[in-house]
């Protein structure tokens, strides 16, 4: 129950700070200021957009079926926060320790679409189905390359659970999995990548080639949240807004909200497979013990502030990443979208696969 | 009455009114939501029978297979949603209900069902995910290699196919 609230807390005050961000970023990617008026640097900006977007009047058009029209931000958005059930926090702060944890969450998220179909279709609006056309295809085809190069790591880990995956990469492992701790997998250098914790743990430094993965994993997500330049559901200079052309006020809020957790969810799922989960980024080197300093023993308060501070500060990193990515690239046509997806992609992920399985069988102890 | 019976019972009414609203509605956009509610409540199910993994294979296969391809049909055949129902073989539609609910009667009244009990602690903790895994990959390994194979045939397969429809319209153009 904790986690329901604090994950809806965390989802609005980072809605709230974010929206402010990507302004600002593209602002000054633009060479401009952005918003400046409304408090310091225009921070308090968001508060009042909201603010006036919650008193807007609530319209649905004459020719739209009510039911599904309603029926779709709730459902979009049920399916997103569903999807933080089973993301660790902290050492002890997770939703629901299922063992199908990624699994589940990967499944839940895809759900979104169908939420998409409906906001589309019941709009009676041909831009709205256009981009719900445009989303579905998009949605499902990126979900190959992100589940496969989510499949590379839990070929490595031997979990679908996401706190076990966590806890491998940081000094509290402890290995009952018959796992190869080794830096780089070599045993007979005799440094136990556990002990000196920090970046030196993380899947993305061990397993070099997890970087790659990882590649492909951001570009798949970015697909997966529909951002640009993978924006073609909403591509406004061409369907004004895609499926969500029709809606207004608070629906357009709860559509806008989803949006921006889904963002976060992928930023954080990416962190919690290759960049190390709530642990350290420092290692321990020689007698300064950087890792131990830099996180607490699960189950006490410096364990769940440390790891809070380090999954949220590492994800928000990522989540800027994807910002500076917005305005930087152009959006890919249809065509591109899918020779992305099928020709690079596909394989790419496909030999990662390989490369994980291959990398399992000959540095198993 | 235990908590464990409130939410069996909460899902097992939200399954069925789901169903029949199925088998009612004349809608097919309305049929397909319904479909959805009735897959998720099946997969509910799983869960408080003690098999998540069951339950998400449910979600993944069903929910955003399945369903996915169906609405997908349905906004490719875009027109009046009403019309996909039309009364024809109504007499061959109503032997097969019956005979198909006979034997799935007959195949359930054998079984007896107990509620598992409630805890925090997943019950999957106890190893179902790695016991099937383990299953799959030793005694069933033949099957699961002919799927796994078949799976990736198919997408190699797609990647051809959309690759030689790129290069023909190129041509034309």
């Amino acid at each position: 129950m904790f986690v329901v609230l604090f994950v809806l807390t965390l989802i609005l005050l980072y809605a709230v700070f974010v929206v402010w961000a990507e302004r600002k970023v593209a602002a000054f990617i633009q060479d401009r200021l952005g918003p400046m008026e409304t408090g310091p640097y225009g921070m308090l900006q968001t508060i009042a957009d909201l603010l006036k977007l919650l008193q807007k009047e609530d319209i649905i058009a004459t020719g739209a079926n009510r039911f599904l029209f309603r029926l779709a931000p709730v459902l979009i958005f049920t399916a997103i926060f569903a999807g933080f059930a089973t993301l660790p926090f902290a050492p002890d702060l997770i939703g629901s320790s299922a063992d199908v944890g990624v699994f589940f969450m990967i499944t839940i998220v895809s759900l979104d679409v169908i939420g998409i179909f409906l906001a589309g279709w019941a709009s009676n609006n041909k831009f709205s189905i256009l981009g719900a056309f445009r989303a579905i295809a998009q949605v499902i085809s990126y979900e190959i390359p992100l589940t496969l190069s989510i499949l590379a790591v839990v070929l490595i880990c031997q979990t679908l659970d996401l706190q076990q995956i966590s806890f491998q990469q940081g000094i509290y492992f402890v290995n009952t999995q018959q796992l190869n701790t080794a830096l780089f997998g070599v045993t007979s250098w005799g440094i136990d990548v556990n002990e000196i914790g920090g970046f030196v743990s993380w899947n993305a430094f061990k397993y070099p080639f997890l970087l790659i993965a990882y590649v492909v994993f951001f570009i798949a997500s970015l697909a997966e949240c529909n951002r640009a330049p993978f924006d073609i559901p909403e591509g406004e200079s061409e369907l004004v807004s895609g499926f969500h052309t029709e809606y207004t006020g608070f629906r357009f809020a709860i559509l806008f909200l989803a949006e921006y957790a889904m963002m976060l969810l992928v930023a954080f799922l990416g962190v919690v497979l290759f960049f190390g989960s709530w642990n350290t980024a420092l290692p321990n080197i020689g007698s300064l013990r950087l890792a131990e300093w830099t996180s607490g023993a699960p189950g006490t308060t410096a364990g769940y502030v440390w790891g809070l501070f380090w999954l949220i500060s590492k994800g928000i990193t990522i989540v800027f990443l994807q910002l500076v990515m917005r305005w930087t690239y152009p959006r890919l046509r249809v065509d591109q979208l899918m020779n992305l997806c099928w020709k690079i992609l596909l394989p790419l992920s496909l030999f990662l696969v390989i490369v994980s399985g291959l990398w399992v069988v000959w540095m198993k102890l | 009455m235990k908590l464990i019976e409130v939410v069996f019972l909460f899902f097992s009414i939200q399954l069925l009114s789901s169903a029949l609203v199925i088998l009612f509605t004349r809608n097919v956009v309305y049929a397909a939501i319904a479909l959805m509610s009735t897959l998720l409540g099946v997969a509910a199910l799983f869960v408080l029978a003690g098999s998540d993994l069951l339950a998400v294979v449910q979600l993944v296969v069903y929910v955003g297979g399945v369903l996915i391809l169906l609405l997908f049909g349905v906004l490719y055949t875009y027109r009046d949603p009403e019309s996909y129902f039309e009364k024809k073989h109504v007499l061959l539609s109503i032997v097969t209900v019956v005979v198909i609910a006979a034997g799935l009667l007959f195949l359930l009244s054998d079984l007896s069902f107990n509620y598992p009990t409630l805890s925090k602690v997943p019950s999957d903790k106890a190893g179902i995910t790695r016991a099937a895994g383990q299953y799959w990959i030793t005694s069933k390994i033949l099957i699961f290699e002919v799927v796994a194979v078949f799976l990736l045939v198919v997408l190699v397969g797609a990647g051809w196919i959309a690759s030689k429809v790129l290069d023909k319209s190129k041509t034309e153009a």
